[in-house]
């Protein structure tokens, strides 16, 4: 600390850097120089961002807020748990393919590379009006922008049973404990077993999930156990993505495996017996994955400031130019929490995040933010364990509509599974984890 | 000359920790602190706020921040090169190659931007 108030009382900043920058300029030429222009190479946003959730929307703005925002801008990354696991390649745990160590995640080059500084606890209140968070041991953030990432939460399933029975259906929607709990159960099963998934109504995480699901468990009872059955029972009317390939793979590829229910919403399920009653009908197997009706992360839910108003109230509404809240200014909501029309899923995650960072640079800085956002959805499913298809669209902001449109092609599918996209699935997961954690 | 030609490189080590300590404090740890304002410039140098940045990021996901993944590393690609990609990307079909339908969201303005991005990174 002496040292620094030395230099901050003599002023050695500015002799040093005009020292360094006429060195850097007779060594590699005045274009050189330039990336060393003060403003340019530390930024000149100064403010306190706190972000709340370290996931892939959360983790990526706390990323770029420091890479694009420079050091002036400090940032604070809330996040109760040390590890996050990956929910994307999560069903590949469920087969045996993956192990959930190898989907682990930490905050460590957060604070060492970008100098984001981690608080392991959850915030307990938002207060608004003071512009803080307190945090649940009782430190309190003041920000000037305050960034919300707390994914998804769900809604309470219609379930009797015993708490025993109860607890073994899982949703597993949320890598972690649950895709552990899945996976044994997954692999107790035999040949003459049935695995019940039933699919929530939209918006749920990641659109072609479930269905990828459905697939990697119907490979894995195939060629482990010699077969089974497979029986998705969906509330929404038909396939939500992939239409095609899903298709295909329900009906060719895993033909005699799956049987497909559209319009399945569930009326009751009984733990102890492990049957769903729906109006297409009752269904029971060995196994039931029951992933409930999705809801945003409790933080907007619960907040009690009125973040929650789009989607029936379960939603954050939000500016997709800035990601701020349409109820409360200066509060931002990216990832699936908040309600656009773009999915719910980590790799948009990740773009809605530095748009957001973007904007909120610029905003520190008092300048105008871009009209002209883009973000990009990219999902690669892996249909069998050396096949994948994929999923795509680019969006960009339709000024009238004050919304992200798909452009180009629009919403598109991969022409069929191949093992190439299999081999492109894992060289996108490895760099999107990379781009969102290191 | 009684210097190599590295020294460039031993003013930038000395000197950017000094710059930075000059900003408010921040994190708690000092030594930590230091060594992440000694990355944070590296990082920071090649990330200044070009137009197409912001377009460019919808890259990162696949090909790395910046363009710098280990493997699809697109940094440095001339952005005569990159334009000869798009198009020849646009010509195929959508549902070939995952490229392909990203290729044709883009105008030739916007790929323009996006290659003067990973030319200067």
């Amino acid at each position: 600390m002496k040292r620094r108030n030395f230099l901050r009382n003599t002023g050695a900043t500015a002799i040093s850097l005009a020292f360094l920058k006429s060195a850097f300029a007779k060594e590699f030429g005045p274009q050189a120089a330039g990336l060393l222009d003060y403003d340019q190479m530390i930024g000149d946003a100064t403010g306190k961002v706190v972000v709340v959730g370290g996931g892939m929307a959360g983790t990526t703005i706390a990323k770029y807020l420091r890479l694009w925002g420079g050091t002036g801008l400090q940032v604070t990354l809330v996040e109760p748990n040390a590890t996050y696991y990956s929910n994307i390649f999560s069903n590949m745990v469920l087969t045996g393919e993956r192990t959930l160590s190898q989907l682990s995640y930490n905050y460590q080059t957060l604070i060492s590379k970008y100098g984001v500084k981690v608080e392991n606890f959850s915030v307990t209140a938002i207060i608004p009006s003071s512009k803080k968070v307190r945090l649940s041991n009782g430190t309190v953030l003041y920000y000037d922008r305050l960034v919300l990432a707390p994914g998804i939460d769900f809604e309470a399933l219609p379930m009797t049973g015993t708490t025993a029975n109860k607890n073994k259906i899982v949703h597993a929607w949320k890598a972690g404990s649950q895709t552990t709990s899945l996976q044994n159960q997954i692999n107790s099963m035999t040949n003459k077993d049935t695995f019940i998934l039933t699919i929530p109504p939209k918006p749920y995480r990641c659109p072609p999930g479930p269905y990828e699901r459905a697939c990697v468990v119907a490979d894995y009872l195939k060629r482990v156990k010699g077969g089974g059955r497979v029986v998705v029972l969906d509330a929404n009317n038909g396939i939500q993505a992939e239409l095609e390939n899903f298709t295909r793979a329900f009906n060719i590829t895993h033909q005699g495996i799956i049987t497909y229910v559209p319009n399945a919403i569930i009326s009751s399920i009984d733990a102890n017996t492990k049957t769903v009653v729906t109006n297409a009908g009752t269904f029971s197997g060995k196994v039931l994955n029951a992933i409930p009706t999705h809801k945003a992360g409790k933080l907007i839910t619960n907040s009690g400031i009125g973040l929650a108003n789009a989607g029936n109230g379960k939603w954050a509404g939000v500016n997709v130019l800035t990601y701020e809240s349409t109820a409360v200014p200066f509060i931002h909501i990216i990832g699936d929490a908040s309600a656009t029309t773009q999915p719910k899923a980590g790799h948009i995650a990740n773009a809605e995040a530095k748009v957001c960072a973007d904007a909120i640079v610029h905003l520190l800085k008092g300048e105008a933010v871009n009209q002209k956002p883009v973000t990009n959805s990219s999902c690669f499913t892996p249909i069998t364990k050396t096949t994948a298809s994929w999923l795509s669209v680019v969006y960009k902001y339709d000024p009238v509509s004050k919304t992200m449109v798909p452009t180009g092609n629009g919403v598109t599918e991969s022409n069929g599974a191949s093992s190439e996209n299999f081999e492109d699935m894992e060289k996108w997961f490895t760099n999107l984890m990379s781009d969102t954690f290191k | 000359m009684y210097y190599n030609k590295k020294w460039p490189y031993v003013g930038l080590a000395l000197a950017l920790p000094l710059l930075f300590a000059c900003q408010k404090d921040f994190a708690e740890t000092e030594s930590l602190q230091e060594k992440t304002e000694l990355n944070n410039t590296r990082m920071l140098a090649v990330t200044a706020d070009l137009p197409g940045r912001t377009l460019a990021a919808n890259c990162f996901q696949c090909h790395g921040t910046n363009g710098y993944a280990n493997e699809l590393k697109i940094a440095g690609i001339s952005a005569s090169e990159m334009a000869r990609k798009f198009t020849e990307m646009k010509a195929d079909g959508p549902r070939e190659n995952i490229m392909n339908l990203h290729a044709a969201a883009y105008t030739p303005e916007e790929i323009q931007l996006i290659g003067d991005y990973f030319s200067k990174q």
